[in-house]
């Protein structure tokens, strides 16, 4: 089905002409009488940078599992990619659609070695590509995220986090996702590896996939988002150019409370 | 001790051991994949005993011994998939999945040995040997059947091991066990992998049955010591690693033989406990463990 494309909000300063490669409409769940996400519709544009804001709590990571039904699907709504509604696909084929995930804290096979780690996914995409073929694309992956020739044969448990960080990135980079859903990749890094993860950010978006980026170190998401939206308690309270959206009185309230006095 | 009972006690240990290792294995396969306890692991040996008997003996079918290997072996792999479906995944996603399934393997097992009993009937059956006769060495006797068993089992372990390491279902596996959402994330679809593991497992229990009905006779509740000692060896050793319960395996399998000889059949089980507790005492996560479960 297709799925009709939003008109860009007032305070957005961003009309791209082309159809949305990934739309959300009327995205809900619910936990018991909680509603973690509620009504969330967005469209993200081919090539774009979607960024992400809000206090915790507010619902952004509950967005990205709805989306990916990792572990769980949406209460209501719908998300489709390229217009096609991924409400009938479960979560593997979802990631196999073109729609790939990170998480907030590195999520790796710990047993396996860094390049088994990209190797599953590579596997997965391309099940029938010959296996030095496949070990071929996931170096390449690997070199694309920076991380280190020396280091391919480590168990991913025993490397340091950023290189974690590159290796669940280069996982997710391995199925040849149209886009990419990344859950704070900076989170937990020192101040010269946010810069390294922009660049890595940025390359991503270079090589083609379109990134969806939730982030807290707000410098980074404001440097590299062409659209932010603001998620509070479940609800979208803004969405435009970031420095428009990051002015908004209502975006102040959420992350700084009522102005008193 | 004189040489040949020593040299006797150790092939009996060391047999044990390699039967111990084969079902310890599946056990903990499913454990570290699925993180539940499988309790139809002992239906599954007397399965693949009756199974086995039912192609390869004379009073049945009378195929060749290695057809008849290769028929159980699908067959289990099936039951053992099909076994994830019924019992497992309709409760995967449930918090309290491992007491559920505690629950609906306990009542496979007695479905499956019911089973077994309404099929072929409560008179005792055996396996006919694998290969017959012995070899000596001076006065060191070693029967051609225990020599076969030792190394089918090791094969069957070091390929397996392989299997999980080298091979892109085998890699697939291992990835789901350690991460069962971010697998999904990277597009593996979880419940295959699941009913896999679950299907190796049966084939490793299966053909541990086998091995067990040309050793003694066979009765539908033949697996229920063998799960028992499976069960030590997998809590014994740990499973932070493929290869932690197979040593188990033989350090377990040597440590009954020596205790029967030297405390009498009645007083072995009691020693393995013991030392199970001992070992649980000094390092709650197994002889060989780590805290962290992985494949």
């Amino acid at each position: 089905m297709k799925v009709s494309p939003l008109r860009p909000s007032a305070a957005g300063a961003f009309a791209p002409m082309s159809e949305p490669l990934l739309s959300a409409r009327g995205l809900t769940k619910h936990f018991g009488g909680l509603k973690a996400v509620d009504d969330v519709s967005f469209d993200v544009h081919p090539g774009e940078i979607l960024g992400i804001a809000g206090p915790n709590g507010s619902g952004k990571s509950t967005l990205f599992n709805i989306i990916t039904k990792v572990p769980f699907g949406p209460t209501a709504g719908e998300v489709a990619l390229d217009g096609r509604s991924l409400g009938g696909l479960g979560a593997h084929a979802i990631a196999l659609s073109g729609v790939a995930r990170t998480f907030q804290r590195e999520n790796v096979f710990a047993s396996l070695s860094a390049v088994d780690n990209v190797l599953v996914a590579v596997e997965a995409h391309a099940p029938k590509l010959q296996f030095d073929q496949q070990v071929a694309r996931a170096g390449q992956i690997l070199d694309l995220v920076g991380y280190p020739p020396t280091m391919h044969n480590m168990l991913a448990g025993g490397v340091p986090i950023f290189y974690r960080k590159q290796l669940m990135i280069a996982s997710a980079l391995a199925l040849k996702p149209r886009v990419i859903l990344m859950d704070e990749p900076a989170s937990s890094l020192t101040g010269p590896e946010i810069d390294r993860m922009r660049d890595i950010v940025l390359a991503i978006r270079a090589s083609g996939v379109t990134v969806v980026l939730i982030e807290h170190v707000l410098s980074l998401l404001m440097e590299v988002s062409d659209r932010l939206i603001v998620l509070d308690q479940g609800r979208v309270i803004a969405s435009g150019a970031p420095r428009v959206v990051i002015a908004d009185a209502k975006v102040v309230e959420a992350y700084l409370g009522v102005a008193h006095g | 001790m004189d040489p040949i009972t020593l040299f006797s006690i150790i092939k009996g240990g060391l047999v044990l051991g390699a039967l111990y290792a084969l079902m310890a294995t599946g056990l903990s396969l499913v454990w570290t994949t699925l993180g539940i306890f499988n309790f139809a692991h002992g239906a599954f040996i007397a399965l693949g005993a009756y199974v086995a008997w039912q192609f390869a003996s004379a009073d049945a079918y009378g195929l060749p011994l290695g057809l008849a290997l290769a028929v159980t072996t699908g067959v289990m792999f099936a039951i053992g998939a099909v076994i994830h479906f019924l019992l497992v995944k309709p409760f995967e996603r449930r918090a309290d999945v491992v007491l559920i399934t505690v629950i609906t393997t306990l009542a496979g097992s007695a479905i499956l040995e019911n089973a077994l009993l309404l099929i072929w009937g409560p008179r005792s059956k055996q396996i006919p040997e694998l290969v017959e006769g012995t070899v000596a060495v001076a006065e060191f006797q070693l029967a051609w059947s225990e020599v076969l068993l030792l190394v089918v089992v090791l094969a069957i372990l070091i390929g397996l091991g392989l299997f999980l390491r080298y091979t892109r279902p085998g890699r697939s596996m291992r990835a789901v066990s350690q991460n069962r959402e971010a697998a999904q994330l990277l597009g593996l679809d979880v419940p295959i992998y699941f009913a896999l593991a679950f299907g190796l497992s049966a084939v490793t229990a299966g053909l541990a049955g086998v091995f067990v009905g040309t050793i003694r006779f066979m009765n539908p509740a033949m697996g229920a010591e063998p799960l028992m000692k499976a069960l030590i060896v997998v809590i014994f050793g740990g499973i932070a690693r493929f290869s932690s319960p197979i040593y188990a395996a033989f350090i377990i399998g040597l440590l009954e033989a020596f205790s029967i000889y030297v405390f009498g059949l009645y007083w072995a089980p009691a020693v393995l406990f013991l030392t199970m507790i001992v070992v649980l005492l000094i390092k709650p996560e197994g002889l060989f463990g780590k805290y962290q479960r992985t494949l």
